[in-house]
């Protein structure tokens, strides 16, 4: 059955009209065209389809669009600012923290989620943190490294 | 570590499209979408071994929304394979494991392509089916291909039975060697099969235009000139009338290598009129791909009392799968690196790869030597202990040293395991063990090929100066543009701004064999660096006619984006003049080309037989040292600290390297530890990342990787490449720091908790 | 995935009455980070996927006043995780959410999902056995409560009727000289579902150190959480020391040998039978440890 629905993503408002078994991942990914959210395991291990909910990380493999209504969606896309790249991603660039760049935008929005609820982190906070997003080039030191930059405890 | 001397390279960079990356706005080709686009889906085989009796497609034909089914009755088929030519898209008369392709369809959506395959009727007639390579081997086997002999191959190994290839080396007489030695250890030991698991599932979209009659395919490889050539065959088409792009990939560590679908695609294609896109569901690409070979060996060491290693004898078999594939390459390497960075006297190697009614085994990041080396670096330290010394001592005893010969006769130009050794004693403790109980340090050695086959490149300077280096290497993850950004930049003598590439494109880019190997480092830039030489060189003869009729282009220089007379640099120009009365006053725009392909080296019978004319190149050392600490009571093995050296020849991009090594290493550790396929009757039942475990960031100690500069002769600045060893001694350096700890040697991978809690109930029975 | 209607209940009551008229051809959904999945691989293929995660009536963490803990069958294992009560008072329930599947999961999934999909390889079942609680189970024609000694009955099955809703969880008040633990013990440090999990309730004498009253349960083990109700006869009215549960540990995990240990493809049954009573053990001391804390 088709709904009307009304999606906040990145601040902006998307009216789409869905079938209700219509996965999140996929209304971002091929109705509203934001491909930085990724597709690999379907099943809510690799992380690389991560993105916010109301601030909180979640995969969106495992999630309905028609959930996610009433709720503030942040996929990659809505990090930035213009061409300013959010310190988070500004942090993974300068340390060589992406390699293929397939989890980085799952990886990126699981350390923002973190510093925004816990800026002193230590490195176990920041690993059990990322814990839920799969790299397999960089072996994650890089990517704790940059993310540790960020953290007041410098 | 730092490289000096040099304007560009030997610094950190920040890599190309990395920006991007971290936006997401890199488009792979998991992202592509294009107008019209069916969605394909490939039926496959549930049986390990049977004839296909008949194959009905009327149902799925009559599915609403279906656009083609194919099968083999519905293509030409031709005969495929990158050594042998044993592989046809579809089968005619039987299917060999699990997960082969029998039909595919192309329809509107996904959920009706999945549909449509379900609808497809396929009787079998079951056939005896064989899993295991040693018992692939006896002669009453079943036969997974009954016509393995008859096929043509590029390979010169000699096919029989179910036996796919034969690489064979031997000097002197290991047998009179090992009567004569002082001590003997004998071993066996077995690896799993381990998948590559790039995260980003394989892909390809083919969009045949039926005017231009162009097929145009992107696809997410590590090839796209082998997949051109691949579909050439496969379509009967001429490579001109196709064009294969591939944006940045997800990952590839080999398990992209070489083409897979990328011709039911096209053929999905043709048959429609419309793009196809065909991407491997999760399990799909668990269990339908190429992972690395499971193998078992057999090693047998003979030496000195003072520890000379006078004979080596080492016998291994790779579970291949159903079709040859890539076993011979495989198995050639391991039997040419099998000896490691050491120099026996006598030496006797064999490697076999096996078929068996199981997934098809490929390429992953070591190809051969992770299994060759997890034998020999466990088995120094088993002998080590038998001589009474030390394994670090023992192995410094063997090392090879410049201008000795690999097994191949090629000469080591510039052994850096010396090297190496000094800078892990000063850097990282080698040698020194741990005192907290059940901690223990284990190291092992490194010796890995870097670069093959061949190259080239061009370098072309627009009218304004800027340059454009074009090259058929990919994006992988690597950082593959920005280091032959800094080759072309260095070579030139421009500002790195000023340089962009472009890769992975067979109609613009020239050919590139495959982005493997650490052949980026080595191949590529090589080709790169010559093409900017070559494009010097015009700039240069045209800059001396403008700056005076006294001047010869040997006295010019290149600095920083400006041509100048090294005796008077004064008289200068810049790039940007000399490249604008290049196009518009004379000469003619400057376009450099390269092309690098290094001479083979002579063979010789009597030391090698079934292996490749292919030889690698060049190669590169390195050593790793990692401490764990082992729970005797539940068998869990943590890692502590994995300490890490290799030679890069020289550092062109020092960002790139450490995460290379880190990333490596932490495969390592998986193939060590955890990961591994879980077969019943041929079915791999474990095709999910909750049950295929890969380390995840709480698994991972700290990493310390170094490197020391050791140039290559022939490597570009001296550079060799170090993306693919990183995982090559990993597991025998663990198995020797867990001996450490607890005093139990596992032979088997992964090593598994359950396996340790065996070893160690044995050990205690033992005691008793 | 197959296609169905998406209700919205706006209560509890709604939703019951709902299933009722419709529970052979429906299913209910929580977050749905496991039914997806199931719905992905064509497992069920419901009518109407009843939709429980905007009741917020059903997500709240309350202390009662006799000291027992209600946990709505909406809270998230994030809200466990990071409750400060749950923290302080009931720790056990935070240990056994710590290592569970991944933030990203823990940010959505339920605690009345976890435990109404009973699957064998779970962390919360034996903890909820453990600590003795219930389950509030919902229906058109009224509620009823079922301790979980008896909800777990098989593979994927609960005592929950097709018509009935998990919408409660009620833990009994933990009492001073008694200490619980969870160990998990998984071959990675993330990610993993347990290979074995061991729950400890352990309560003491108010001033010996002697066992008046201790449940010890093994999830991952068997189909549903078992008792190790062999090392709970050992040590109960005995007094214990550290290697008095050692022993208790040891002995009692021999008649463990004999279980039907249920199939798990990550590893042989021979090394989840040696690993029993070591976590068993170190679940104990553990719990010991905090009991004796805990005045």
């Amino acid at each position: 059955m088709k709904e009307s629905i009304v999606l906040d993503v990145n601040g902006q408002e998307y009216s789409l009209a869905l079938e209700s078994n219509r996965l999140l991942v996929d209304v971002l990914r091929e109705d509203l065209k934001m491909t930085g959210t990724k597709i690999n395991c379907g099943i809510g291990v690799c992380g690389a389809c991560t993105i916010l909910l109301d601030g909180d990380t979640v995969n969106s493999c495992l999630m309905l669009a028609v959930d996610a209504v009433g709720k503030k969606i942040t996929t990659i896309e809505g990090l930035a600012d213009g061409d300013q790249l959010h310190p988070v991603q500004e942090a993974f660039v300068n340390h060589g923290a992406i390699q293929c760049g397939f989890c980085s935008p799952g990886m990126i929005l699981s350390a923002k989620a973190l510093l925004d609820e816990n800026p002193r982190a230590n490195e176990l906070e920041i690993r059990r943190a990322i814990s839920g997003n799969l790299c397999r080039c960089s072996g994650y030191t890089k990517i704790v490294e940059a993310i540790q930059g960020q953290t007041s405890l410098k | 570590m730092e490289s000096n001397n040099f304007s560009i390279i030997g610094k950190k960079t920040i890599r190309f499209g990395d920006k991007q990356k971290a936006v997401g706005k890199t488009v792979y080709v998991h992202d592509m979408m294009l107008p019209n686009m069916l969605y394909g889906k490939i039926l496959r085989s549930t049986m390990p071994h049977a004839r296909i009796l008949n194959i009905d497609t009327t149902k799925a034909e009559r599915l609403p929304g279906v656009k083609a089914v194919i099968t083999a009755k519905s293509i030409p088929l031709v005969n495929f394979g990158p050594w042998m030519q044993d592989q046809t898209l579809l089968p005619v008369d039987k299917v060999r494991y699990i997960g082969q392709e029998v039909a595919a369809v192309a329809a509107e959506d996904r959920d009706t392509a999945e549909e449509a395959c379900e609808l497809i009727e396929v009787d079998y007639e079951e056939l005896t089916p064989v899993f295991d390579p040693v018992e692939a081997m006896k002669p009453e086997a079943p036969l997974v291909d009954e016509n393995l002999a008859k096929y043509e191959s590029l390979h010169p190994s000699v096919a029989c039975g179910n036996m796919a290839s034969h690489s064979s080396f031997q000097k002197g007489d290991v047998e009179k060697a090992f009567e004569d030695a002082d001590t003997v250890v004998e071993e066996t030991f077995s690896t799993q099969t381990q998948h590559q698991m790039y995260l980003e599932r394989r892909v390809a979209l083919a969009s045949y235009d039926i005017f231009l009659e162009r097929l145009t395919v992107w696809t997410s490889t590590q090839t796209p000139f082998m997949t051109a050539g691949h579909l050439g065959q496969v379509l009967r088409m001429p490579i001109s009338k196709i064009r294969v792009i591939t944006p940045p990939i997800g990952g590839g560590f080999g398990g992209k290598a070489n083409p897979l679908f990328e011709g039911h695609t096209a053929f999905l294609s043709l048959k429609t009129g419309r793009p196809v896109k065909i991407e491997l569901a999760s399990e799909e690409d668990f269990m339908c791909t190429n992972p690395r070979h499971a193998s078992v060996s057999k090693i047998k060491f003979g030496a000195k009392k003072d520890g000379t290693i006078t004979a080596f004898q080492f016998e291994f078999y790779l579970d291949n799968g159903a079709q040859v594939f890539e076993g011979p390459a495989v198995c050639d390497l391991g039997t040419i690196f099998g000896r490691g960075p050491y120099w026996f006297e006598n030496y006797k190697i064999d490697g076999y790869s096996v078929l068996t009614n199981k997934i098809i085994a490929g390429a992953f990041r070591g190809f051969g030597n992770p299994q060759v080396s997890w034998a020999r670096e466990s088995t120094l330290d088993i002998l080590a202990e038998k001589l009474s010394m030390d394994p670090l001592e023992l192995r410094k005893k063997n090392t090879i040293k410049t201008g000795q010969p690999m097994v191949t006769g090629q000469i080591v130009e510039n052994s850096g395991i010396d090297k190496c050794i000094r800078h892990c004693e000063e850097t990282h403790g080698i040698g020194h063990q741990l005192n907290g109980e059940n901690q223990g340090r284990g190291c092992a050695f490194l010796m890995h090929p870097t670069g093959l086959l061949s190259s080239a490149a061009f370098v072309k300077i627009h009218e304004d100066g800027s340059i454009v280096v074009l090259n058929g290497a990919v994006e992988i993850g690597g950082g593959q543009s920005t280091l032959l950004a800094m080759i072309a930049a260095e070579e030139l003598g421009v500002p790195l701004e000023k340089v962009a590439v472009v890769l992975s494109d067979t109609d613009v880019t020239p050919y590139e064999w495959q982005t493997v190997a650490s052949r980026t480092t080595y191949n590529s830039a090589n080709a790169v660096k010559r093409a900017a030489a070559d494009a010097k060189q015009q700039l240069l003869k045209i800059a001396a006619e403008i700056l005076g009729s006294d001047i010869d282009p040997e006295e010019l220089k290149i600095r920083d984006g400006l041509i100048y007379r090294k005796s008077d640099p004064e008289k200068k120009i810049s790039v940007h003049e000399v490249s604008f009365s290049a196009h518009y006053i004379k000469g003619g725009p400057i376009l450099g080309r390269g092309s690098f392909f290094r001479d083979e080296p002579p063979r010789d019978p009597k030391i090698m037989s079934g292996v490749s004319t292919a030889i690698w190149p060049e190669s590169t050392e390195g050593i790793q040292i990692i401490d764990v600490e082992v729970d005797v009571e539940t068998g869990l093995v943590k890692p502590l600290h994995i300490g890490f050296a290799n030679d890069c020849g020289r550092a062109i991009n020092p960002l790139t390297i450490e995460g290379q090594m880190q990333g490596g290493a932490v495969q390592g550790l998986g193939f060590s530890l955890m990961e591994q396929y879980i077969f019943d009757n041929g079915k791999m039942v474990n095709p999910s990342l909750l049950d295929y475990a890969i380390p995840t960031a709480m698994d991972v100690p700290t990493i310390k990787a170094t490197w020391i500069e050791n140039p290559s002769p022939t490597g570009p600045f001296g550079a060799r490449g170090i993306g693919e060893p990183a995982l090559v001694p990993t597991a025998p350096a663990i198995a020797n720091a867990i001996y450490k700890a607890v005093g139990v040697r596992i032979n088997d991978l992964p090593m598994t908790p359950d396996k340790i809690i065996k070893a160690i109930k044995a050990k205690k029975k033992r005691k008793k | 995935m197959i296609q169905f209607d998406f209700i919205r209940p706006q209560s509890i009551k709604e939703a019951c009455d709902f299933l009722d008229k419709s529970a052979e051809v429906s299913k209910v959904k929580g977050a749905g980070t496991s039914l997806l999945i199931l719905l992905k691989q064509g497992l069920f293929r419901p009518k109407y996927l009843i939709n429980l995660e905007e009741l917020k009536e059903l997500r709240f963490i309350k202390e009662e006043k006799d000291g027992s803990l209600r946990l709505g069958a909406l809270v998230t294992h994030r809200d466990i995780e990071t409750s400060d009560l749950i923290e302080k008072k009931y720790y056990v329930l935070k240990e056994m959410e710590l290592d569970l599947a991944s933030v990203q999961v823990r940010n959505r999934g339920t605690i009345g999902g976890d435990i109404s999909h009973a699957e064998p390889f779970s962390d919360p079942p034996p903890v909820m056995v453990a600590l003795g609680g219930e389950a509030k189970c919902q229906s058109a024609q009224g509620e009823r409560s079922v301790s979980f000694d008896d909800f777990f009955q098989d593979y994927y099955e609960t005592a929950l009727e097709q018509n009935e809703i998990l919408t409660e969880i009620t833990i009994p008040k933990i009492h001073a000289r008694t200490g619980c633990a969870y160990i998990k013990h998984t071959l990675r440090k993330a990610m993993d579902k347990p290979y074995v999990g061991v729950a400890v309730y352990l309560k003491l004498d108010k001033h010996e150190p002697v066992c008046k009253e201790v449940r010890i349960v093994l999830g991952a083990v068997a189909s549903v959480p078992i008792r190790a109700r062999e090392v709970e006869r050992v040590l109960l009215n005995q007094e214990i020391d550290e290697s008095f549960l050692e022993h208790a540990s040891e002995k009692g995990s021999l008649s463990l040998n004999k279980i039907d240990i249920v199939y798990d493809m990550r590893c042989p049954e021979d090394y989840k039978k040696d690993v029993i009573p070591i976590i068993i053990k170190r679940a104990l001391k553990l719990a010991f440890e905090r009991a004796n804390r805990n005045q």
